[in-house]
């Protein structure tokens, strides 16, 4: 769309997150909408400043810095609409990924069908479910109502029902609700958000305490093999926003800002996945990842039909409960380059909590730091892989399906001095297959970008078009088996100067190609023993054209999901040299 | 201007806390009231427990027969095994109250009965003056004395005498260093690396333990000792710095109190020692937003300088290379030692 069509607006975007608020500036240069810089300072959600503002305000001192944009009038305040000196901005969309999860308790009928929909629309934004309740828990109302009380959910989700289905249990459960509602005092009682039957919606208004309270969004299980998330999640959104202004100082400056565009920030990574999903090829799916301290987001788009979740327990700084167990402490020293002892591992994340932002200083630690991404990464793609089943394009799967690309987030990924780690993180942690390519999101942008979305899609297109984002490396990663060492596939590589070079691949190689940023390469690709490539299923083959990225083609032949040799000197002499490779390509 | 993370480790300042019912309860003191640290300052009702009766059922009638049976009414306290429902005599059917409480609702044959609930008891946990009240929440204290923040503490909370069993802050506190004229005392220590350290100091017992360092895979047991325990610096076999080794050594044989419980990052509440100085003029209120500036005294959080103290020398413009590769925002610290180290100023706390 040429932005004569529409009016040009300058957008300020803010993402507070647990450790860092970041504000990003974008207008109109040359006819099209640009990134023009960002400012960054430590979020101030915490005490002693407890008011997210302060931190949004010396992010955009800083942003002014870098710009030389004025952005606040000497009354303190953001200059908004756009002066005619070029001073303050037109528009303003902010994502926050901080602030403690949201306490969830979850009610239904079936475990497996409404309760398991509930959990997956909980888990779109940051929640810790406390309990689900279900027709085959054996619960006692008594046992309901006394739970309720005691663990004080900040939102109680009720499914149940598919359009045609029960009704009374349902009903029962939602007095129960509402008795343990008129037991709590006023600011304890729970946000209500009902999913289930809609046939119910009128004689829910009916009941004592909450009818008139209850949100009522469209059922998340029409029928029992259909689950549609998207109109609950919206409701899900607002939700969120209203416990966020009672209990996050300054959050409601926030909204009134933004003029209500405050979102999660999994929402705005939901947006744009959705928004990929559509442009790139339809038979991939786009995937995004946010390693953040305080949880991973994963998002992942598959033709439009989008699924996002956030693991709260799996961030940087997250709460590990520890001493990690043999197997735990086992799973990270596969990942490890130096040696740690068990005592090390358990003390480093223990300080990694209460320090979320200090940096390893050592070699040893960064090595610690990368290792323990790679684990958070595998450890949420596996469960989201298992939540996504239900996706009837993907089927089940224990490896990540064709994804093209996968977007990556997160500032222990995106430090521009490690690009060769971000990239070995990321593969190893999501064990990509067939052909992909990562992308990061070096700014941070891709949240705040789904955002601004709502308020101008135009600017959240084509701004991630222009420098943005930086493209990391072309993943090619056959799935198959063989014995190590059996050519399994054949690249025939046509440089841009019609330049031909031939190379066998072996089982078990890493290899990095050079392909340098504007530069593109065809590639003939012929895997052999029914390898699977993603062109049309096992051995076949086909033409591809890969652009050029900061590292490059990495063809990743050791195997899908990757097996790492028992011995530890043999397994950190391998990573050693598969990461020298990236570094020395 | 970037904020430093602020810990406070001084000899003598004025310390104000504010203490919260977890829910709206009693306040029991009154302003300007001198408090102990035990001393409870307000009581609301903890976790209460309901049931619900279908007192219809119970007596086998029909809803309108049984409430006719109903013998009381919303509101009204009850005994334990005080009747409910029905009509006493012979033979006849009673539903009756399992235990003391109150009934909040009752009717179309079912009754919901609150047990009385037990009280939760708000500490002031150290000496103090009640310098506020909020009203039917909490109060906010005030008194003057050292003030030692910690990293970790395990909820728990006590006072007692401060001694030092081997005067030194580089030491592993040990089972030998043990004695029975430490039982009841507050102890402090380098590290704690052996869980029957933990033990031996239940067994004895202590009244609390103060650290530099603990290993974090003792953190499940140190939660279950009866004592508080109080984490200064790190968690690994790392030394108390010798900021909080000098002023904790040099009040051995007071009273200090021990308040280790979990660091709220929401209500900034951290663990922390206080020792009351009294009869002194009231000193200045630290400060907890300080700008990390050259001159400040600041204490590094990773390895391998974790818990060393020293002053912040030079901010270096731009991005610095580490060791490591990693691109950073850095400074110059000069350690305590002398030692010219180069760190993130991520890791930099400031030392008030």
């Amino acid at each position: 769309m040429s932005l004569s069509l529409i009016k040009a607006d300058s957008l300020l975007a803010i993402d507070v997150g647990t450790v860092y608020t970041r504000v990003s500036l974008f207008d109109v240069v040359d006819a099209r909408y640009r990134y023009l810089g960002s400012g960054t300072a430590q979020s101030t959600i915490y005490a002693p400043f407890n008011d997210l503002r302060e931190g949004i305000h010396q992010a955009i001192e800083n942003l002014q810095a870098i710009t030389g944009r004025v952005l606040i009038g000497e009354d303190a305040q953001l200059i908004t609409p756009e002066q005619i000196d070029g001073s303050g901005v037109d528009l303003v969309a902010a994502t926050v990924s901080a602030n403690e999860p949201m306490k969830v308790l979850i009610t239904g009928l079936l475990e497996d069908i409404s309760v398991e929909s509930a959990a997956r629309l909980a888990n779109s934004i940051p929640s810790l479910v406390l309990k689900r309740f279900g027709l085959n828990d054996h619960l006692t109302t008594e046992e309901r109502l006394n739970a309720i009380i005691q663990l004080k959910p900040d939102l109680i989700l009720v499914a149940g029902g598919t359009e045609q289905g029960a009704e009374n249990a349902t009903l029962k459960m939602l007095e129960t609700i509402g008795l343990a509602s008129y037991l709590l005092e006023a600011d304890q009682r729970p946000h209500i958000l009902f999913i289930g039957n809609s046939k119910l919606h009128e004689k829910i208004k009916q009941i004592p305490v909450i009818g008139q309270t209850v949100r009522l969004a469209p059922n998340i299980r029409p029928t029992l093999d259909s689950e549609q998330l998207q109109p609950a999640l919206v409701e899900l959104v607002d939700i969120f926003r209203t416990i966020q202004q009672s209990r996050m100082p300054g959050f409601a400056n926030l909204v009134q800002w933004t003029k209500g565009a405050t979102i999660p920030a999994s929402f705005g990574w939901e947006r744009i996945v959705r928004l990929l999903s559509k442009v790139y090829d339809t038979h991939k799916g786009v995937l995004g990842v946010d390693l953040g301290a305080s949880g991973i987001c994963l998002a992942a788009g598959f033709g439009g039909e989008t699924r996002v979740t956030v693991y709260p327990d799996l961030g940087m700084a997250s709460h590990q409960p520890v001493p990690l167990d043999s197997s735990q402490i086992n799973e990270l020293q596969q990942w490890l380059i130096y040696d740690f002892s068990a005592s090390e591992i358990n003390n480093l994340i223990q300080t990694r909590q209460v320090y979320p932002a200090s940096i390893p200083m050592t070699e040893a630690e960064l090595d610690f730091e990368y290792a323990y991404s790679t684990v958070l990464l595998q450890k949420s793609i596996q469960q989201f892989l298992a939540s996504i089943k239900t996706i009837s394009s993907i089927g089940q799967t224990v490896c990540l399906p064709a994804v093209e690309p996968i977007i990556a987030s997160g500032s222990v990924l995106t430090n521009p001095s490690q690009l060769a780690r971000s990239a070995m993180t990321l593969i190893n942690g999501l064990q990509p297959t067939r052909i992909t390519t990562l992308i990061l999101d070096q700014h941070h942008l891709v949240k705040v970008l789904g955002a601004a979305a709502a308020v101008n899609s135009v600017l959240a297109i084509q701004a991630m078009d222009f420098g943005t984002l930086l493209n990391l490396a072309s993943v090619i990663a056959p799935v198959g088996h063989a014995k190590p060492g059996t050519v399994i596939l054949k690249v025939k590589m046509t440089n841009e100067d019609g330049s031909e070079q031939k190379l066998d691949v072996r089982y078990g190689q890493f290899i990095c190609l050079p392909l340098a940023i504007g530069q593109t390469m065809e590639m003939q690709l012929q895997p052999l023993h029914k390898f699977d490539i993603g062109m049309g299923g096992e051995g076949v083959g086909g033409k591809v054209r890969l652009k050029g990225s900061a590292l490059g083609v990495i063809i990743d032949a050791r195997g899908r999901p990757l097996r790492l040799p028992q011995d530890k000197e043999k397994r950190q002499e391998l990573h050693e040299r598969w990461l020298l490779k990236l570094e020395k390509r | 201007m970037r904020n430093g993370l602020t810990t406070h480790i001084q000899p003598l300042v004025t310390i104000r806390r504010e203490r919260f019912l977890p829910q709206n309860g009693k306040v029991l003191v009154r302003k300007g009231q001198r408090v102990t640290a035990d001393e409870t300052l307000a009581v609301c009702e903890a976790n209460p427990k309901y049931l619900l009766f279908d007192y219809a059922r119970g007596l086998g009638l029909p809803i309108k027969k049984a409430d006719e049976l109903l013998q009381v009414k919303a509101g009204q306290e009850v005994e334990e095994n005080e009747i409910l429902a029905g009509l006493t005599g012979l033979a006849k059917r009673v539903v009756r109250s399992p235990a003391k409480g109150q009934v909040i609702l009752a009717g179309d044959g079912q009754l919901l009965l609150k047990v009385a609930p037990s009280l939760f008891e708000l500490k002031a946990g150290f000496e103090a003056t009640i310098v506020d009240l909020i009203a039917e929440r909490g109060v906010i204290l005030e008194t003057s004395g050292a003030l030692l923040q910690g990293i970790w503490g395990n909820g728990k909370i006590a006072t007692g005498v401060l001694l030092n069993p081997y005067h030194a802050a580089e030491q592993e506190l040990k089972v030998e260093h043990f004695t029975m004229d430490m039982q009841n005392a507050v102890l402090i220590g380098g590290w704690i690396s052996n869980p029957m350290t933990l033990k031996t100091a239940a067994n004895l017992p202590v009244r609390g333990l103060i650290v530099g360092g603990l290993e974090a895979h003792l953190l499940n047991l140190a939660k279950e000792m009866p004592f508080p325990i109080l984490v200064l610096d790190a968690f690994g076999s790392v030394a108390m710095n010798n900021l909080a080794y000098r002023i904790l050594s040099s009040n051995e044989r007071r009273q200090i109190s021990v308040n280790a419980w979990e660091w709220d990052r929401v209500r900034g509440t951290r663990p922390e020692a206080i020792i009351v100085v009294s009869e002194v003029e009231k000193p200045e209120l630290p400060q907890d937003i300080v700008e990390i500036s050259l001159g400040k005294t600041v204490r590094l959080c990773r390895s391998p300088y974790t818990a060393r103290i020293g002053r912040l020398e030079r901010i270096y413009p731009g991005k610095t290379i580490l060791g490591n590769g990693l691109s950073v925002n850095a400074g110059e610290v000069i350690l305590e030692d002398g030692e010219k180290v180069t760190t993130p100023l991520e890791n930099l706390e400031v030392i008030l």
